[in-house]
């Protein structure tokens, strides 16, 4: 792999922490005010919805809890297969690796896109999905397709980074790794979210 | 020139055989082992020495070297393990 892909899908390798820890805290920023602004809520670590009533303050809530859920749970998995890892190498892929996810609801936001899901939706609502023309069909494979591509770039983000703030190099590390990514995903989703919505 | 220490065609470790006075030609002739350091790739070599030059800071030597910290500490603990595995 050529050095300058090797940067784009581990950034880890290259850049000291505190470049990644300003990149990591301005892509959270922007994705709290795009969050507020497109009304969209993580109602899971890894799962968007529109939600009319989002407050700025909910959403810097949303962020900061689903970063530092990853954040410490890899955290506490990293120093336990190497007790040399640094809680700062962890924080920052678990910021970075969110940068693609907030480019996904960017790109959810473009009025053509907008107006095809919004299509959708009412098609699947009034259960006439066959009228819908090709080209919203087309769009919405081409945007599934792309927020897929954004999801996979996330995670190879998340994986290099572990990878490299650890020193991961057995399966075991791995398994661990998505199993501590489902735990997030649970503790959210059952605990966090429902108390936040109270809020 | 560069010293190999492994031999070309079944790759055991090398030992000298022969040492020589570069003014009066002199040699001298036996089997000795190649010191530790010796026995280490020439890229081990000169990260030992960088680090012993950046005075034992690995956050000195990942600055030099323009990669992160983890980056230069996973490679040290690549060389450390190699090294207890060879001297164990």
């Amino acid at each position: 792999m050529s050095k300058n892909w090797k940067i784009v899908f581990n950034p880890f390798e290259r850049y000291p922490e505190r470049d990644l820890a300003i990149a990591g805290i301005i892509g959270l920023l922007l994705s709290i005010l795009l969050f507020w602004w497109a009304k969209q809520t993580n109602d899971g670590v890894y799962h968007v919805s529109p939600r009319a009533n989002v407050s700025l303050a909910g959403a810097i809530t949303e962020a900061v809890v689903c970063t530092l859920l990853v954040g410490i749970l890899l955290s506490g998995l990293g120093k336990a297969i190497n007790p040399r890892t640094r809680v700062i190498d962890i924080l920052n892929a678990t910021l970075i690796h969110r940068i693609p996810l907030t480019l996904g609801i960017l790109v959810l936001q473009l009025p053509f896109i907008k107006a095809a899901m919004d299509q959708i939706m009412q098609a699947v609502k009034g259960n006439r999905i066959e009228t819908l023309p090709g080209s919203t069909l087309w769009i919405s494979t081409v945007v599934s397709l792309l927020m897929l591509a954004f999801f996979v770039y996330a995670v190879v983000l998340l994986v290099n980074g572990f990878r490299t703030a650890v020193h991961a190099r057995k399966a075991i590390h791995y398994v661990l790794f998505a199993a501590a990514l489902i735990l997030a995903e649970v503790i959210y989703r059952m605990l966090l979210y429902p108390l936040l919505l109270t809020f | 020139m560069k010293l190999p220490i492994y031999c070309p065609s079944c790759e055991h470790a090398l030992n000298v055989s022969q040492l020589q006075c570069e003014v009066c030609a002199t040699a001298v002739s036996g089997n000795y082992e190649l010191p530790f350091y010796l026995k280490l790739s020439r890229e081990e070599q000169d990260f030992i020495m960088d680090f012993f030059l950046a005075s034992g800071s690995i956050k000195e030597m990942s600055k030099q070297a323009g990669i992160s910290y983890p980056t230069m500490r996973n490679k040290m603990d690549d060389m450390i393990e190699k090294i207890k595995k060879m001297t164990s």
